[in-house]
């Protein structure tokens, strides 16, 4: 893949040059815990000191982690997925303060999605009713929740609403503090697995596990950008690989006596599909620019709103994209030898996780409202 | 509307009222509004708790709302049961089907839904059945099994489309011969299958499209030799065709081009025929997609379907009479999934209330069983003419299978991240209906095939105009 975007040489180039040599290793099936191993040693994943590792870079704006994830889901999208997931737990844990790393999975998420106006109100530090308090401590509460990891769980970052404080508090569960639910036969991802991770006792302050930083909820907002832009990101490389694939088999089938790219029903498909990804792609570079400093309290929801609005139309187009691609191919886009039924389930598992369309957009809306 | 928050007598909170709406005996509630209107109007309206399901049966006719309520009946008995289990046992050898889904097809087959093709004595059809279109019959039965699940469904239903062209070939004898015995095994239970080959590995577009099929070179080609043909080449993607007993082929004469197609009835059983392969699927898994072999496969003369070259007629009828029914598969999976969220929009609850109290899942499920009431009426309008034209036929399948996706989608982003979950039940019905919009005729190929239909009546307007 083309590295236009970092100077050759920069630190920045090298570790994206690290990361195509990385993929290049999993476009194939591939044995998930010696490629999070190696994504260790390279430091991709961040160690206890700070480096170039995914998401290290947010003072900055995260440019080289999102192109880094987009690059490895173009070869492997569970790959990716679950470098981003470990990566993100390992970054968020040193940010909070813990003194050494027990948890390389994070639970964004709450029961079920993020609390839509509730969670709007929390973030922008806007009044919150009883009905917000009933939402929040459901969604972060001791309620289970679901997760999209790779198989293997050390412990979970688990952010709590804190309704004395009315502010969100971290947690973290190592395995024997959390009953923890393996679901066969998910949606996507299915290399990953999808576990429902319950805490087994309802206390927030576990002396072990508590976090020692006053900024919580800047965390958890700067948290959940990374996140957010870190599924766009792993869509759009699933996306490009499947409009890849589609280009080079439409080039190369024929239909009515031509090849089928020359037909204007296919032309339009690919061209939906290359549209869905270009506008991503121009869009997510350019908030992956700017920086996701933990700001003052005022900006957490000026800092995820464009970033939240981007997931709300992206995921949609680029699963249409990916639908289109599918098409494309006819009968054998629904075969599992092609690998383009995967993309679609991997880009519509996606699109459901961390706040589907319709709440994000409830979400920016409640932000916009706040905010006059 | 009224929020219902900060509206208690509205009824909110819990047990009561659905958020944002009054009681049902409220004053201002249409259902106690419409007890006060002038009597001579009170027939003109209505609200009642009738399920819509039940209102949809209710405008059929009776002898058609009696078979939609006994397909109902089976999906739920046989159909539904099942399917989570087969969509996740391992992939079938060649031949073999899941203990499971030969249940289903057995208890299909003895209740009638294999030979429901042609009236009793001969098949399982009541009399009375036959004042309506046989693709309004089928499509009642694909809806109603594609709701409980796509692979077990198209386990049964795929079997119609091996029967079609045997029909369609009006030819009396090949009915005898075949129909009538195979239906008497299904009726003593014992499920007597066939499929139609038409896809080949070099073509799907093309044999499903006449300009296409105007430069394709065909893969199946029929020699004659004495007393017959012999066939030989490759089919792919051929829905029953690694269990069916007898298998419609098309296929060109030897050295002759598409317009020579012909339809062999093949028995299965016959030296060079085999299954080389089922594929593993997306969804409807518990239907295999196969990949047939004939390698010499000796048909004799009586066995041709619909006469020497008369294949692309059989192919095209079946395709129109299919393609309605298939849509209707499309509208099953839009209920499905519709049924599946207002399941879990009525039981999750989120804070202090459950989520059907929300505005805007309202709003969604609205959409969503909106989009698939339009769909149905689409499909039971085009199912409602005895003769089925090809763009009524391609614009229901390709509109119906495009909107159900979207409702499938719209269902999943109801359920939120817990719609990945396999036992929700909500993806499958995605990767059920995401066929619908390829086979048949990739819905591509359906858009072109409305224009083919119009052509003589878009070339007028040409004509008109210059």
């Amino acid at each position: 893949m083309q590295n236009a975007s970092f100077e050759e040489g920069s630190d920045d180039a090298m570790m994206l040059a690290s990361v195509d040599r990385l993929a290049e290793r999993v476009v194939q099936p591939v044995d998930l815990d010696s490629v999070l191993d190696r994504a260790r040693v390279i430091g991709l994943i961040a160690g206890q000191e700070r480096g170039l590792g995914l998401w290290e870079d947010t003072d900055a704006g995260p440019l080289r982690s999102v192109l880094a994830i987009r690059r490895l889901a173009f070869a492997n999208s569970s790959v990716a997925k679950a470098i981003h997931v470990e990566a993100l737990a390992r970054v968020v844990e040193r940010r909070l303060g813990f003194d050494h790393f027990g948890a390389n999975i994070i639970a964004l998420e709450g029961s079920f999605g993020l609390g839509r106006e509730s969670f709007a109100k929390l973030i922008a530090h806007g009044s919150l009713n009883e009905d917000d308090h009933a939402v929040l401590k459901d969604i972060y509460g001791s309620r289970a929740r679901l997760v999209t990891s790779a198989l293997s769980y050390d412990g979970v970052l688990w952010p709590l609403f804190d309704e004395r404080k009315q502010t969100i508090v971290w947690t973290r569960l190592t395995q024997k503090d959390a009953r923890c639910t393996r679901h066969l036969h998910s949606h996507g991802f299915d290399d990953l697995a999808v576990f429902s991770i319950e805490p087994l006792s309802s206390s927030n302050d576990s002396e072990s596990a508590s976090s020692v930083r006053d900024d919580e909820l800047g965390v958890f907002a700067q948290a959940l950008a990374m996140n957010a832009l870190g599924l766009v990101a792993i869509a759009l490389g699933v996306a490009s690989r499947a409009h890849e694939k589609a280009r080079s088999f439409a080039a190369e089938r024929r239909q009515g006596g031509m090849l089928i790219d020359r037909h204007p029903a296919v032309a339009l498909l690919l061209a939906q599909s290359r549209r869905a990804i270009a506008n991503v792609s121009v869009a997510l570079e350019s908030l992956a620019r700017t920086p996701l400093h933990s700001r003052d309290p005022g900006d957490l929801a000026r800092m995820l709103a464009p970033i939240f609005t981007l997931r709300a139309w992206a995921h949609p187009a680029l699963c249409g994209g990916v639908n289109d691609a599918l098409q494309v191919f006819g009968g054998m886009g629904y075969m599992r030898d092609v690998g383009l039924e995967k993309a679609v389930r991997d880009l519509n598992h996606l699109r459901v996780l961390a706040g589907t369309p319709v709440e994000l957009g409830l979400i920016t809306s409640e932000w916009e409202r706040l905010n006059g | 509307m009224v929020d219902s928050a900060s509206h208690p007598s509205t009824g909110f909170g819990g047990a009561r009222g659905v958020g944002g709406h009054v009681l049902p005996s409220h004053p201002l509630s249409p259902r106690r509004a419409f007890e006060h209107i002038a009597r001579v109007v009170r027939p003109l309206v209505v609200y009642d708790p009738m399920d819509p399901w039940e209102r949809d049966t209710a405008r059929l006719a009776p002898e058609l709302a009696k078979y939609r309520r006994r397909m109902r009946s089976f999906a739920e008995r046989w159909i539904a049961p099942h399917a989570l289990d087969v969509d996740t046992a391992p992939h079938s050898a060649l031949g073999d089907l899941h203990p499971l889904s030969r249940d289903v097809l057995k208890a299909a087959a003895s209740k009638g839904l294999l030979s429901d093709l042609l009236p009793r004595p001969i098949g399982t059809l009541s009399p009375r059945l036959l004042r309506h279109p046989l693709w309004m019959i089928q499509s009642l039965k694909t809806e109603e099994l594609s709701r409980a699940d796509g692979g077990l469904m198209l386990l049964v239903c795929a079997h119609t489309l091996g029967v079609a062209p045997v029909l369609l070939s009006g030819n009396p004898r090949l009915i005898s011969r075949y129909l009538v015995p195979a239906f008497r095994a299904c009726a003593r239970g014992e499920p007597c299958v066939f499929a139609f080959a038409i896809t080949e590995p070099s073509g799907g577009s093309d044999v499903e499209d006449s300009y296409g099929a105007t430069t394709h070179a065909p893969g199946v080609t029929a020699r004659r030799v004495k007393g017959g043909f012999l066939l030989r080449g490759r089919k792919c993607f051929i829905s029953g065709g690694d269990i069916a007993s007898y298998v419609v082929v098309l296929a060109a004469l030897q050295g002759e081009g598409m317009e020579s197609w012909t339809a062999f009835l093949v028995d299965s059983k016959t030296p060079g025929f085999r299954a080389v392969r089922t594929e593993m699927k997306m969804g409807m898994r518990a239907s295999g997609a196969t990949e047939l072999d004939l390698d010499d496969v000796f048909v004799s003369d009586r066995d041709v379907v619909g006469g020497l070259r008369g294949g692309w007629a059989i192919n095209r009828a079946t395709l129109n009479m299919s393609r309605i029914p298939v849509a209707a598969m499309a509208v099953g999976f839009a209920q499905a999934a519709t049924d599946l969220a207002i399941d879990f929009a009525c039981t999750f609850q989120l804070g202090r209330r459950r989520l059907i109290d929300r505005q805007e899942v309202q709003t969604e499920l609205s959409q969503m069983m909106a989009e698939t009431s339009a769909i149905r009426a689409m499909v039971w309008q085009a199912a409602s003419s005895w003769k089925p034209r090809q763009a009524e036929a391609s614009a229901a399948k390709f509109y119906a299978t495009d909107v159900a996706r979207r409702v499938c989608e719209q269902a999943m982003d109801l359920l939120g991240n817990h719609a990945v979950l396999h036992e929700k039940r909500v993806e499958k019905a995605f990767r059920d209906v995401r066929l619908t919009q390829i086979f048949e005729g990739t819905n591509e190929i359906n858009r072109l095939a409305v224009i083919e239909d119009e052509q003589e009546s878009l070339l007028a307007r040409v004509g008109a105009n210059e």
